[in-house]
């Protein structure tokens, strides 16, 4: 009754109080800046997606941090494009920060497709949200038992894709390069990874690929067998599959595996608009952090298969800035096909 | 079993559980008639407020919410042509027509009892195959997702009475819209002329809108009066005959149904196709002498409004079952139950089954509930249409603009809608099949990506599969009939003369 009663009056005042300031003392001028105020905080994306769920999920913590007040407005279109042009264009105040799909964005800036006004190492890094390993699956009853299987094959091997400017293909594509693969054939067209998925368990298709996070379930449920991960480092729960690295690639392949592991270093990040005032940067960096290592937030997520993983926001620079900068030639030219 | 059916409906009754229910009801209710928030957005909302509930109210809130949504847009619909959420689109394309001929009180009824029914008949069957659900789910795939939408496609020619000329072109308009944006099988981008906002295609809510509702209400304005013509206000239909309907129509209502629950059971379709297929099929099996499709016959109110919720009681299986989500909203119901410590999957159909009943409980409370709320009101909400025009057209123009521009937040939106809202006017004053179009936009995309990704998958003996030959010969037949009516109609006539 208690309870009812407090979620009644919640739902009454719109979740638009603060509960208390609890900020430090880390910049007088910031925290006074953001008392009070609201921040816009851009997804990309439609209301109800993964992104828009962590904006929603972080938004009480944030506000709890930094004494401002957070509306969540959805700006889907262009596969995060074109929140994130709002993000880059909004008056550099600090008062606009958003969240970033960093395996469309990066690839997307590297070809130079069309529609972008942003520059990606030119926005002010606040954290990453999490990293993204990735995995490569074949069906339950797929005669492929290891990588090695795959790598010998001499058919050709049917894999389901979600669009060409999707994750799934990239890992695809990735991992075509990087073993200089030529059985692979990749299946375009499916609206997202839970139809390439279906479409590997009916036994239509061999294979597919997508983050651990989107597969793990299916894989303890026995739907599919994981046979190489695409990651520079175990990944917790699946031990006893392979890293990419464990098998043996040519000079210019490995450099293509260390720009996408880079990338999926940082898959998920949130940015603020270039040119805001150092210590509004540095307050709201701080606030991330707090909300991202809160043991409670980060215990709950990991129950909804929503995996959180703080990093600083400097950090995430430096690997956008590599992946610029190692980005080999060939895989260049393909991005630039996919994005054209 | 049995005693886990009972004890689900204990848990729904037991305090709190049945209070946040209530109040998701009304929220629910709220947010559906309210035009351009649809279910995920609804979801979306209340979301945070069921982190800190127990396991029983969680769900009964967010069922709650959830399931009435729809059921509060066909209010808005039948109204004023404005789709309260996307599904409601359909319910228009004969909601409107009888509510300008002063009928609004009985289409509402008829739309209320077909989406309560619908969402228990959708229960009842997600209830009964509960233990053979994979094998369900399994045997569609891209050719049978192809064939589907030609079976939809197929319905255009009859969507248009007496001149099938006019309901294909306007189909081709609508298939054509459907082209624009970029496409999923290599990423080209077609006919977005550099627009950003077009890369993603032509959305469905802003489009009914325009088509519907603007063109409607510019239509009001040119034409003056009121929607429904003052001198019908002595017979205000009454709510209740609508509900009559829906027992007249019973064939119908079971047929769609049984389409809607298919369509929710199997993830990949989507929702919106539910209830245009479902509107395709009552068009098709119209019989002779009834209103013309599109003009105001019941039969197009009932059709989709049972399909949808029996759609949503699909979509709950493949969700409880394997954790993929059937709609959106599905989706954001996955996350929420994870976070009160649901884990869809077998657990939740062998030790937590009383609380999957309490779900089905939910569903079927929430749907009875909410549409009687609307029932009481029916009568006087169905007031509005006998206002004068110059006075109503401006509100219901500007709420369009607002729901619209919900769908993305962006100016992109509003243009559609305005440019759609004069491609409507003009098709209305020329008496095109504003419905062939809309069905067309639908299905547009779903044949071109599931014919690719047959192919690519199968080679061209896809078609030979049984699902998708018994597809097949159904859309031959639905075809060769709706030539053949026609001419057997006419002899019959001679006979009798």
């Amino acid at each position: 009754m208690k309870r009812f009663s407090l979620v009644l009056v919640s739902i009454l005042i719109a979740g638009g109080i603060n509960l208390g300031s609890q900020t430090p003392a880390l910049s007088q001028d910031a925290a006074a800046f953001y008392k009070g105020k609201t921040v816009t905080f851009i997804v990309p994306y439609s209301a109800g997606g993964g992104y828009d769920f962590y904006a929603r999920f972080m938004a009480p913590h944030l506000e709890k941090h930094t004494g401002c007040t957070i509306v969540i407005k959805n700006k889907p279109g262009g596969g995060g494009v074109v929140g994130a042009n709002v993000v880059y264009r909004a008056k550099p105040d600090g008062r606009t920060i958003g969240i970033l799909n960093m395996t469309g964005a990066i690839p997307a800036q590297i070809a130079g497709a069309k529609g972008i006004d942003f520059d990606l190492t030119k926005f002010n890094w606040m954290a990453r949200l999490n990293d993204e390993p990735q995995v490569f699956v074949v069906g339950a009853k797929s005669k492929y038992n290891s990588w090695n299987d795959i790598l010998q094959s001499k058919e050709t091997i049917k894999l389901s894709s979600t669009g060409t400017v999707g994750s799934t293909y990239l890992d695809l594509l990735v991992l075509k390069l990087v073993f200089d693969i030529k059985t692979f054939d990749i299946i375009t067209g499916f609206s997202g990874t839970s139809d390439a998925d279906l479409s590997v368990i009916r036994g239509e298709l061999e294979g597919t690929a997508s983050s651990v996070s989107s597969k793990i379930k299916k894989i303890e449920e026995g739907d599919f067998k994981p046979l190489l991960i695409i990651a520079d480092e175990k990944v917790k729960g699946l031990e006893n599959v392979p890293l990419i690295y464990d098998f043996p690639m040519s000079a210019e392949g490995k450099k293509i595996a260390d720009t996408y592991i880079g990338m999926m270093a940082v898959a998920r990040a949130m940015m603020m608009t270039p040119g805001v005032p150092a210590d509004r940067v540095a307050f709201m960096r701080e606030a991330f952090k707090k909300t991202l290592t809160d043991a409670d937030l980060v215990q709950k997520a990991e129950k909804m298969d929503r995996p959180v993983a703080w990093m600083d926001g400097e950090k995430v620079l430096k690997f956008i800035e590599r992946s610029f900068t190692e980005a080999p030639p060939l895989f260049v030219n393909e991005l630039k096909q996919i994005m054209k | 079993m049995i005693e886990a059916l009972w004890d689900g409906l204990v848990l729904v009754f037991s305090w709190p559980a049945i209070g946040y229910m209530s109040i998701g009801v009304l929220f629910g209710l709220f947010m559906g008639f309210t035009p351009g928030i649809g279910g995920p957005v609804t979801l979306a909302l209340v979301l945070p407020f069921s982190f800190s509930l127990d396991e029983v109210s969680a769900v009964a809130f967010l069922l709650g919410t959830h399931s009435v949504v729809v059921t509060g847009g066909s209010v808005s619909a039948i109204l004023f042509g404005v789709p309260g959420a996307g599904p409601n689109a359909a319910t228009i394309i004969d909601g409107f027509p009888l509510a300008q001929r002063g009928e609004a009180g009985r289409a509402i009824g008829a739309a209320l009892t077909a989406s309560a029914l619908g969402g228990l008949f959708g229960t009842v069957v997600l209830a009964c195959i509960i233990p053979v659900l994979r094998p369900v789910v399994l045997v569609f795939g891209p050719p049978e997702f192809f064939m589907l939408a030609i079976l939809g496609v197929v319905f255009l020619a009859t969507l248009s009475g007496d001149e099938p000329l006019k309901g294909v072109i306007a189909g081709l308009l609508g298939l054509m819209i459907s082209l624009i944006g970029e496409e999923l099988i290599v990423g080209t981008k077609r006919y977005t002329f550099d627009l950003v906002y077009l890369w993603d295609g032509i959305k469905l809510v802003p489009a009914v809108i325009g088509l519907f509702a603007i063109a409607e209400m510019v239509d009001l304005l040119v034409k003056g009066g009121s929607i429904a013509k003052p001198e019908k206000q002595a017979a205000l239909s009454s709510p209740w005959t609508g509900m009559v309907d829906v027992f007249k129509h019973w064939g119908l209502f079971v047929r769609s149904c049984i389409l809607g629950v298919i369509i929710g059971i199997i993830p990949g379709l989507g929702g919106d196709v539910a209830c245009f297929l479902a509107y395709g099929q009552a068009a098709q099996t119209a019989k002779k002498g009834e209103v013309e499709y599109g003009k105001g016959n019941i039969g197009g109110v009932i059709a989709p409004e049972a399909a949808n919720n029996a759609k949503e009681g699909g979509a709950l299986v493949p969700t409880i079952a394997f954790g993929i989500p059937g709609s959106g909203s599905m989706a954001i119901l996955l996350g929420a139950l994870l976070i009160v410590g649901i884990t869809p999957g077998a657990a939740l159909l062998n030790e937590k089954l009383d609380i999957t009943f309490a779900m089905v409980w939910t569903l079927a409370i929430a749907n009875l509930g909410g549409a009687a709320i609307m029932m009481l009101m029916a009568k006087r909400l169905a007031k509005i249409t006998f206002l004068e025009g110059s006075v109503l057209a401006p509100i219901i123009i500007s709420v369009c603009f607002i729901g619209a521009y919900m769908t993305t937040n962006s100016m992109g939106d509003i243009i559609v809608a305005i440019v759609l809202g004069v491609i409507g006017y003009e098709m209305k004053r020329l008496n095109f099949s504003r419905a062939a179009l809309l069905l067309g936009l639908v299905l547009g995309r779903i044949v071109e990506q599931n014919l690719f990704l047959s192919i690519r998958i199968f080679g061209a003996d896809f078609i030979y599969r049984p699902i998708a030959m018994v597809l097949v010969v159904l859309s031959v037949l639905v075809m060769g009939w709706s030539f053949l009516k026609p001419v057997l109609q006419r002899r019959n006539e001679k006979h009798a003369g």
